[in-house]
């Protein structure tokens, strides 16, 4: 193998310089649903993951990327739209290859095991590799059945996609695997928009700064929130498993479940995680009927009968009022 | 060749993107092919003015796959003979090397694989290869530099424009060009032919000005703080629906390297009225008094909000047909230009009078046209369609024969082969094309506009629905020929529209045309013989057979002598019914084309329909009855 071999091995620094181009997520302005199901997903990783659409320009990639970066000190876990299946699933050392040793090399799912998974643009991702996440996503296990390799893995990965509608639907397979859907809508009060810019141009300013040898106050200010933060969503996550769902946020479950005609049993288990883990997060004990509320519209959206196209997994007016009226019928 | 350089505001704009990293994403309307290198030329002056070091530059067009751009296993010409990963334009070591500059000659034309590289790179703070055993991931250093014809917008994805970070129109930039004082002088075209033949003409390199290098290795020591009045005054530019926040941002970060440019310490109103000039936008509210907020915002509080919920709103989030036409009243930008104007000289401007065409644009572009294509072959020559990329096979079929050995080539030490064996070969190195979708039948509808009244819109285009199912069913591509639209480039002319399959919203425009006055039927008879011809014989991508459904009365008035030149002789005369039979005789001579005329059964000439489908070979059905006549006969070759 020559020596302008194009493997490359990250050092720490680079990786550090990576980290420090993602702007801090206590500093993403708004985008609250969001933020609720990627630390709902994170709390209780058997919710399975979110999937996030929004028009362009919504700060969809900029919430993931922050989130990750805040909760793993490192960039989520990525499946590029032309990544390979040997990337994806694993397969050989290709130096190793050459020098005749048989050294495995892991695949992005393999690296992803109790990380975040992340697929910017996930409904333009080449249909063959959305078969094997189906697979693995569905049933635990990564079989690596390439190449002259025969090793199985277990991969518990929270799945996180992006995706702007106005370019493609989802497989109703690939919708059903996450377990959340947030619908990203643009920002348009004006003192909104201008926290945004003020905070981006904030953040060019904090780059510049960097790149010229300072260090950012506004960084270490925002990283540091961002450590207490994730420090207050690490405890939720291990209270999780003491939190108890009420009888009658149970029924609302299946209510809700059953009035929405999603289908088999997934819908009315997903709402009782997200509601413990909701409950979690607010340092309650129990997970009631308000808990149940609070994230409905997650777990449903996506599971509607209409919603088999993404592009009519809508949530408006109708659907809440169907939602206030499942939940008071108990 | 003109001196771009003589733009001033171009030159500004230049600068600040040279300035700013994030507005490195240029698209320029209607260039032509040098006048984006020269542009590119100028751009990466001033980058390397800058201090942005060593500045590559590549090009990218219509066939480039995957491996091309982001590598692959390759030969290599060393001595060991071994494999090589061989990098290509996007990677982590050419990253780290070099600012890259990137053009696109068109970007309607770009292969599929360019196109969804764009949109990973453009304004991403991150990269990632995975790819045949490469991994990485870092921050891209690049230029976007992108032409893209007006007139085809609507064939673009708004996903992918709306990246750009700015746009510029050439038509625009050639009008803020200063004369020459040699070009002032009185020249005739000949000696300005003699001028452009002489070869250090051709061959002379765009040098920007001194001035401008060491104007802009000054700003680029300066930082220039944002201030609140300059902050409202952005939000002024952009229309709250719909909203698009890139837009918004590349707007203040424009106005502030404008400021940087101009050796100011602050950014403030009149540099954000001096950028929107420059872009070509105007403000879509009044302006508010600016609101006292700190210079960094401070992150949002935790833990006692509890991201309490937004308020519900009423809809679903904005449809897509709001294009955002409300009432606002318009401010008059030139008031608050000309105060900037007594300190600071502003170039002319603009440099593009429509810079978000996309928000307007006919929907043209193909449904899900950043996917790959699914792929459907309802035959067995499935050896067709543009080859997109490389996916493993578990046939025989179509295989791809370099990449198949590449596969191979990496285990044969495992596998124990020395040389000078052959190469050992096992069922998992089989690799085969991934094709693009090859058109295998072809619905090509003639509709004659004229020949049909308004009223009866419905009963003939209920006549082509059996068609479209078919069409739709077996994945057909589509040709609609126009023959008397009302919007016709020409009315002498016929044009045809095609698509790939029938879901491409331009398909359904073409069919709901206006009716014209003319009836050039022998020119678009003899655009259908062209598009058949093609379609059947032309090159490998050949289709299997073609449909023709003709709806017309035979009466075209238009000769086709006078269609070609675009011009009418004297008044009309029976001349353009005998040119339209003679070029239907030339379509019945084609192989592999079934032929349906539609007749709308005019009340005058009721014969002529008859003699088309007789000339044509077709079966003569009548619109809404869908009967077959007796003298019709179907001809199916």
């Amino acid at each position: 193998m020559s020596k302008d071999q194009a493997e490359v091995s990250e050092t720490g620094p680079q990786r550090a310089t990576l980290l420090r181009t993602i702007l801090p997520y206590t500093y993403i302005v708004g985008q609250e649903r969001l933020k609720q199901a990627l630390e709902l997903a994170y709390i209780a990783p058997r919710i399975g993951g979110v999937l996030i659409s929004g028009k362009r320009g919504t700060a969809k990639s900029t919430t993931v990327r922050a989130f990750a970066s805040m909760m793993y000190d490192d960039l989520p876990i990525t499946i590029p739209i032309n990544a390979s299946e040997d990337r994806v699933i694993g397969g050989w050392e290709i130096k190793a290859l050459m020098e005749g040793k048989a050294a495995k090399q892991k695949g992005l799912l393999q690296e992803a095991h109790k990380k975040l998974l992340y697929i910017d643009e996930v409904n333009l991702l080449d249909d063959h590799i959305v078969n094997i996440i189906l697979d693995v996503t569905s049933t635990g296990k990564l079989i690596v059945q390439r190449e002259g390799r025969n090793d199985q893995y277990d991969v518990q990965t929270t799945l996180v996609g992006t995706m702007n509608p106005e370019e493609g639907g989802l497989r109703p397979q690939l919708l059903d695997r996450f377990g959340l859907m947030v619908g990203i809508e643009a920002i348009t009060e004006r003192d909104e928009r201008r926290k945004v810019l003020a905070t981006v141009l904030a953040f060019d300013r904090a780059l510049a700064e960097e790149q010229e040898g300072a260090q950012s106050a506004f960084l270490e200010l925002g990283h540091g929130m961002g450590k207490r933060l994730r420090a207050e969503i690490e405890a939720a996550r291990a209270r999780l498993h003491k939190v108890e769902l009420d009888e009658q946020a149970a029924d609302a479950c299946v209510r809700l479940a059953q009035g929405f005609e999603t289908e088999g049993h997934r819908s009315d288990y997903l709402l009782a995680l997200a509601s413990c883990a909701h409950a979690a997060r607010h340092e309650r004990p129990k997970a009631t009927t308000q808990d149940v509320h609070a994230i409905a519209e997650l777990v449903l959206r996506h599971r509607q009968p209409s919603a088999s196209q993404v592009d009519y997994a809508l949530w408006g007016q109708e659907e809440e009022q169907r939602l206030e009226k499942l939940l008071k019928d108990g | 060749m003109v001196n771009l350089c003589t733009n001033a505001a171009l030159m500004q704009c230049l600068a600040c993107a040279a300035l700013n990293q994030a507005l490195r994403s240029i698209v320029v309307f209607d260039a032509p092919y040098e006048g984006l290198q020269e542009l590119a030329e100028i751009w990466r002056q001033l980058l390397v003015s800058a201090g942005e070091g060593p500045v590559a530059s590549y090009s990218l067009s219509t066939y480039e796959n995957d491996d091309d751009l982001w590598g692959s296993i390759m030969l290599p010409g060393g001595q060991d003979g071994g494999l090589q990963l061989h990098q290509r334009i996007f990677s982590p070591q050419r990253s780290a090397k070099e600012l890259q500059m990137i053009t696109i000659p068109d970007l309607t034309r770009i292969s599929l694989a360019n196109t969804r590289s764009a949109l990973m790179l453009i304004d991403s703070p991150v990269a990632h290869l995975e790819r045949n055993h490469q991994q990485g991931r870092w921050q891209p250093r690049q230029c976007w530099l992108a032409s893209c014809p007006y007139a085809a917008r609507g064939h673009l994805s708004p996903h992918l424009l709306d990246r750009f970070a700015l746009r510029l129109s050439w038509s625009e930039i050639i009008e803020g060009i200063s004369p020459s004082p040699a070009s002032e002088e009185k020249t005739t075209r000949a000696s300005a032919l003699q001028t452009l033949l002489k070869s250090d003409e051709i061959n002379k390199q765009t040098t920007i000005p001194e001035q401008e290098r060491q104007r802009i290795q000054e700003a680029v020591k300066r930082r220039v703080a944002m201030t609140a009045e300059g902050l409202e005054r952005v939000l002024d530019y952009t229309q709250p629906r719909p909203y698009y926040a890139r837009r918004e941002i590349a707007l203040a970060r424009f106005a502030l390297a404008l400021a940087q440019y101009q050796g100011e310490q602050e950014m403030n109103g009149e540099h954000v009225d001096a950028a929107a000039a420059l872009l070509g936008l105007r403000p879509q509210t009044k302006p508010e008094e600016p609101h006292d907020i700190p210079e960094e915002p401070a992150p949002a509080p935790i833990p006692s909000q509890k991201h309490p919920l937004p308020e519900r709103n009423n809809g679903a989030g904005p449809a897509p047909e709001e294009t955002g036409k409300e009432t606002i009243e318009e401010q008059p930008v030139r008031e608050a230009q000309e105060n900037y104007n007594e300190r600071i000289s502003l170039p002319a401007g603009p440099l593009c009078k429509e810079p978000y065409p996309e928000d307007e644009a006919p929907l043209e572009r193909d449904a899900a046209s950043l996917k790959l294509p699914y792929t459907h072959h309802t035959s067995s020559r499935t050896a067709r369609g543009q080859i997109l990329s490389i996916e493993a096979s578990d046939t025989l079929q179509d295989l791809a024969p370099i990449s198949t050995i590449l596969a191979a080539l990496r285990f044969q030490r495992i596998r124990g082969r020395k040389k000078p064996d052959p190469l050992r070969f096992e069922p998992m190195d089989l690799r085969r094309y991934r094709r693009g979708t090859a058109i295998e039948q072809l619905l090509l509808f003639l509709l004659d506009y004229t020949s049909v009244r308004e009223q009866a819109t419905e009963e003939w285009q209920s006549a082509l629905e059996p068609y479209l199912r078919e069409a739709y069913v077996a994945r057909a591509g589509i040709s609609i020929i126009q023959v008397g639209n009302a919007e016709a480039q020409n009315e002498l002319r016929a044009e045809i529209v095609s698509a790939g399959s029938i879901l491409v919203p331009r398909i359904g425009l073409a069919l709901d045309a206006e009716r014209g006055r003319a009836s050039p039927l022998a020119h678009g008879l003899m655009l259908a013989h062209e598009r058949l011809q093609h379609i059947l014989q032309h090159g490998r991508e050949t289709a299997q057979h073609a449909t023709l459904v003709v709806i017309s009365d035979g009466r075209g008035n238009i000769p086709l002598r006078a269609s070609q030149s675009g011009k009418l002789d004297g008044i009309t005369t029976r001349q353009g019914i005998t040119d339209a039979l003679e070029v239907a005789e030339r379509i019945r001579a084609l192989r592999r084309v079934k032929t349906i005329v539609l007749n709308p059964q005019p009340r005058d000439y009721q014969e002529l329909p008859a003699m088309l489908a007789k000339a044509l070979g077709a079966r003569l059905e009548k619109i809404g009855a869908m009967e077959e006549t007796q003298e019709g006969e179907e001809v199916v070759r």
